[in-house]
């Protein structure tokens, strides 16, 4: 396990951002999913020692979080959300300062300064002055900075915010390549679904400082395969009746179209039957494929 | 022809098990600063030290024969010679706090960085730690440096070992008096520019904080106890006891040192409660 909470709270003054919150990150890339508030960053600046925590325990590459503080900023990485900056370097510099910071000897943090700042496509502009980068450099000088010293964990806060299409792109590949290469786990914060799903292998939702649903993403998937994009011709709502009577979940899209979800264990001639009995057309009776947003939809929805 | 494959590739090295990342900080703030042209000012800062180098050499050289020694009757190398340098020294000393001092950590907070030190294993005391050297190089440059080298230029110049016997322990001064005015000066220069909104307003507060109750001071010069809100009235009583001279006002050194103790705390303790990685806005 990368990181293991048990009842894991931060609060800011009488408001709880994260809710006893017990789940475990495991090794691998790990989206941790939520809207605006939902108290990603707020996880993240808890277990890295930057806000208090309020109660409850937490193990990060099984150090303690509250007796080993410096030792796991040392293993970790973190590429935070804002513009987060150190004025007056130049984007070498900055990068090697992070790396000594870490404990890195010096003529190691310069070489391997270098290297990242080639990796992460800011070679060119590595002797200019960081204030003067543009949204998608910084994001890659934040990526750069977080990733010089090797880390074994690395927490990524919104990786791709104010990124172009082609600059996310470029940066979710970057991500899935330092995974991949440098055998190091990730924790990635977003409320871009797109992202989480392109490069996740394993999804934690919370919602409003709370655990929602967690699970691999083939899972996520497989939860909601059942699922099918009906069109009929008819009396629709006796149709809709039938089949919830069938223990379906039916969502009507438009004035003939349908989305059912089916229950466990049954196929899609309960749809053909059902309309044979209803006495409705079905003009299409197709599976549909759930997104990662489906759900998140879905799973938010209920709450 | 090899390819060169653009991927990532692991670090072999291995991290130092406790970085001394006070010692970083404090590096990478001097290189900063010296970028941003602080040698032009120091150069500026070194005009007393030549004047008072040149000095030390007539006097050793000549001694009171010369016309122009014997025109400033009473100059002698001695312990005061050294505390009205210091005391002469502290306009550049002010100077170097608000140019090196003032942005040091508002510009810090303004691009957000402390989220990015703090994310790396330094703790509160590292980066004060880190900050307070860099203002401690700059400020020994200009005190401590060229006090013990007019301290070095007597003993080489003087014909006995009279001189270093008598005056031994000026170095020691040099330093107390230098350690006093960085951590009272620095901690002042740091929590303001912890609070203010900008480099600019932290430089004003502090020249107010240093010129305004030195005003008072001289206006109300018959209670000697107003004495006690100046930071230079201060800084030169605590002096006075270190080089053995003459107190230049009123006030016992002993209350001297209580409040300078007491604003330096009150500064650590304000530096704590600003120098967070996120601020929380309730």
């Amino acid at each position: 396990m990368s990181v293991s909470l048990h009842k894991f709270t931060i609060a800011y003054g009488d408001v709880k951002a994260v809710k006893e919150l017990t789940v475990q990150f495991p090794e691998g890339i790990t989206g941790l999913l939520g809207v605006n508030g939902a108290g990603k960053s707020s996880l993240i600046k808890g277990l890295l020692g930057l806000v208090a925590i309020h109660s409850g325990e937490a193990k990060i590459l099984g150090r303690n979080v509250h007796q080993e503080q410096k030792a796991i900023r040392q293993l970790v990485g973190y590429m935070p959300e804002d513009d987060c900056l150190i004025p007056g370097l130049s984007g070498i510099k900055m990068v090697q300062y992070a790396g000594e910071l870490c404990g890195m000897p010096r003529q190691d943090a310069i070489q391997r300064a270098h290297e990242i700042l080639f990796l992460t496509g800011l070679e060119e502009a590595r002797y200019r002055k960081v204030e003067g980068y543009s949204a998608g450099m910084k994001q890659r000088i934040k990526l750069a900075q977080a990733i010089i010293h090797d880390p074994k964990l690395l927490f990524l806060d919104e990786p791709t915010s104010g990124m172009d299409p082609k600059g996310r792109q470029e940066m979710l590949d970057l991500i899935m390549n330092v995974t991949r290469k440098g055998n190091m786990s990730v924790i990635l914060a977003s409320h871009i679904l797109m992202d989480v799903e392109r490069t996740c292998d394993r999804v934690i939702m919370i919602h409003q400082g709370e655990l929602l649903e967690e699970g691999n993403m083939e899972e996520f998937r497989g939860n909601y395969a059942n699922a099918y994009s009906v069109r009929i011709e008819g009396d629709k709502d006796k149709f809709v009746k039938a089949l919830e009577a069938g223990g379906c979940e039916v969502k009507p899209d438009g004035s003939h179209l349908l989305d059912v979800i089916l229950p466990k264990g049954k196929g899609s001639d309960l749809v053909l039957k059902t309309a044979g009995k209803t006495g409705v057309q079905l003009r299409r009776l197709m599976p549909s494929v759930q997104t990662l947003e489906d759900v998140f939809v879905k799973r938010i929805g209920d709450k | 022809m090899p390819i060169y494959e653009q991927t990532y590739k692991p670090w072999e090295g291995v991290l130092e098990p406790r970085p001394r990342t006070w010692r970083v900080i404090a590096r990478t703030g001097i290189q900063l600063l010296m970028r941003k042209g602080m040698m032009v000012f120091l150069l500026f800062a070194y005009f007393p030290f030549f004047f008072r180098a040149v000095q030390i050499y007539v006097i050793a050289r000549f001694g009171d024969k010369l016309e122009i020694v014997q025109k400033f009757k009473g100059l002698k190398i001695d312990a005061n010679f050294y505390s009205d340098f210091l005391n002469g020294q502290m306009f550049f000393v002010v100077l170097i706090f608000v140019f090196a001092g003032a942005g040091m950590i508002a510009n810090d907070k303004r691009f957000k960085a402390l989220s990015l030190y703090f994310s790396k294993p330094v703790g509160f005391w590292d980066y004060v730690a880190g900050k307070f050297l860099v203002l401690g190089f700059f400020v020994s440059l200009i005190t401590l440096v060229p006090g013990l080298l007019l301290f070095l230029m007597r003993v080489v110049l003087a014909k006995d070992s009279v001189y270093i016997q008598d005056y031994f322990w000026i170095p020691f001064s040099l330093f107390a008096y230098t350690v006093v005015e960085l951590l009272l000066f620095g901690s002042v220069i740091l929590v303001l520019s912890a609070t203010s909104k900008g480099t600019r307003s932290a430089a004003v507060f502090f020249f107010t904080l240093i010129m305004f109750p030195d005003l008072i001071r001289i206006i109300l010069s018959k209670i000697p106890a107003v004495g006690l809100i100046s930071m230079t009235a201060n800084i030169k009583q605590m002096g006075s006891v270190f080089f053995g001279i003459d107190r230049p006002y009123g006030f016992t050194p002993i209350w001297a040192f209580l409040v300078m103790a007491a604003v330096i705390a009150l500064c650590v303790l304000l530096l704590k409660q600003r120098v967070k990685p996120t601020e929380v806005v309730r």
